[in-house]
């Protein structure tokens, strides 16, 4: 039943959401990096875009570069679905980066600038 | 063991353990008595049910406005994200699919507005709503954000709605319908309240890791939820400055959440349930930045008890034209006499708890919450018999 989306035994399943606190032992956001026409490489932070809402964006980004990492023949087919979101949030771009932030939480509340990046996927 | 469960199932037992009223000489409602409560809660499911009707033009008032963005997405993005969409809308459904489906329902949900015991209305309108949201989970996300929403539509395929009349032969029924819908969409909290029993069990003895009683958890869950969309980190500052008091606010709300459904059959519980899950949901779009604005919307309309405060629904009941509030203890009683001359009779614990509720509801709320009742019979019982050989002397 899970491949169908029917592995619930109660339609509504949200009730276990935020079962654990999120990020206790690290946290890990995807961020879309991008390059401008002189090279240089910019982050981008969620701003709402005519067809994407912050929270759109934030959600599409994740699924998505999560089917392009998982390691299956359609990968190529994702990093074009991602490819195509890229563009569809910066247009006008060289080539896209999807950066991973981790950090830790509290360490977040003393400086914002304390998190690590690992490039994800790289899209020209 | 399995007769014996069905005939609890089955018998007026049930009834007095979900409205918390023992079904012996302790509580004795009168016709009068019984048809008031059933007037009473059978108006406020047809004024909620109304309530319901209105909010969904405004829903799908806002699904056009959301579906003209989606559709102008890449079709390459949308993937369906649960079992039902991918049944249904394998790919992105045409204009004239969706916008027919649109006003297939719109026309339904007019129907119900005319008639609102049509079945088949209330059900095009059920799948039509469900149909309506499905494209919106083919990018990345299910929203969990309209669930109340849509399970009020499906449970009320089930609900003889009509406007109630004193006269109403069926009045008993409907506001057992009500009850039971009602029920079916607490339940989702309740779930939710048990299940944080159940994970933290589980969390202490097997998986371990931070749980929700450190009071560090709502800070970091705050400052991992917020950093994903670069706001600006004030909000889990201010978390931190009371973080002291989140895991007892979290134990609190576990219970609360626990007996939600039982709300329904407990009407004065609803009083807390209502403002918990209000205030819940206030919280989750504020420290986490998850919009439940409809859901508290929804949750209110649907639950808000309008016989309180809607005088025309007071005017349908039968005024009682005094009340007698006599004894102590295991021997209290409280009589309510209505102008008919039918009259209720509450003792014990029971007679203390009306005459509250008479007084205020919210003062008698938190007297609903299962169990209390079983504790309070017996410590003045014991009150009484500690009190009985002093009285002799």
């Amino acid at each position: 039943m899970e491949h169908l989306g029917f592995d619930q035994p109660y339609p509504f399943f949200h009730w276990h959401l935020f079962a654990e606190p999120a990020g206790w032992d690290g946290a890990r956001i995807y961020r879309l990096y991008w390059q401008d026409q002189a090279g240089a490489w910019h982050r981008r932070s969620p701003a709402a875009r005519p067809n994407y809402t912050k929270k759109d964006q934030s959600y599409l980004l994740k699924s998505l570069v999560k089917a392009t990492t998982r390691d299956t023949p359609h990968t190529e087919r994702e990093r074009h679905r991602l490819r195509t979101f890229a563009r569809e949030i910066v247009p006008r771009a060289q080539a896209y980066r999807v950066v991973a932030e981790t950090f830790q939480p509290l360490m977040l509340l003393q400086d914002t600038m304390r998190y690590d990046t690992t490039t994800v996927v790289h899209l020209e | 063991m399995i007769r014996r469960l069905w005939s609890t199932l089955n018998s007026k037992r049930l009834a007095a353990l979900l409205r918390g009223e023992p079904a012996d000489e302790r509580v004795r409602r009168s016709a009068t008595g019984c048809r008031n409560r059933n007037l009473r809660v059978a108006w406020s499911g047809y004024v909620a049910d109304r309530g319901l009707l209105v909010l969904t033009v405004l829903w799908l008032g806002w699904r056009l406005k959301r579906h003209a963005m989606i559709a102008a997405r890449p079709d390459v993005l949308y993937e369906p994200g649960v079992g039902l969409a991918r049944l249904v809308f394998p790919s992105f459904p045409s204009a004239p699919v969706y916008y027919g489906l649109f006003a297939l329902t719109a026309v339904a949900l007019l129907v119900c507005f005319l008639r609102p015991r049509l079945v088949a209305a209330r059900a095009v309108l059920a799948v039509g709503v469900v149909l309506i949201i499905l494209p919106e989970f083919g990018y990345g996300k299910v929203e969990h954000i309209n669930h109340l929403f849509l399970a009020a539509h499906v449970y009320a395929v089930f609900l003889p709605v009509r406007r109630p009349a004193r006269s109403n032969s069926d009045l008993a029924a409907q506001a057992e319908a009500t009850h039971w819908y009602q029920a079916g969409l607490l339940f989702i909290y309740t779930m939710a309240g048990l299940w944080k029993f159940f994970d933290l069990t589980i969390r202490y003895a097997v998986k371990g890791g931070m749980t929700w009683l450190n009071p560090d958890a709502m800070v970091i869950t705050s400052i991992t939820s917020l950093r994903g969309y670069d706001f600006p980190l004030i909000i889990p500052r201010y978390v931190a400055a009371i973080k002291e008091v989140i895991p007892l606010g979290y134990v609190m709300l576990a219970f609360l959440f626990a007996a939600a459904f039982l709300a329904a059959f407990r009407r004065p519980y609803l009083l807390i349930v209502l403002p918990a899950i209000a205030a819940f949901h206030l919280m989750n779009i504020v420290v986490l930045y998850v919009l439940f604005a409809s859901t508290i919307a929804v949750a209110l309309v649907l639950f808000l008890p309008y016989d309180r405060f809607v005088p025309a629904i007071q005017r349908q009941l039968d005024p009682f034209r005094h009340t007698r509030f006599r004894g102590r203890g295991a021997q209290a009683q409280y009589r309510r006499r209505y102008a008919n001359g039918d009259e209720d009779v509450f003792r014990g614990f029971y007679a203390y708890r009306e005459h509250l509720r008479d007084r205020s509801w919210l003062m008698a709320a938190p007297l609903y919450y299962p169990g209390l009742a079983w504790i309070t019979t017996r410590v003045l019982r014991r009150w009484d018999f500690a009190r009985a050989p002093a009285a002799s002397e």
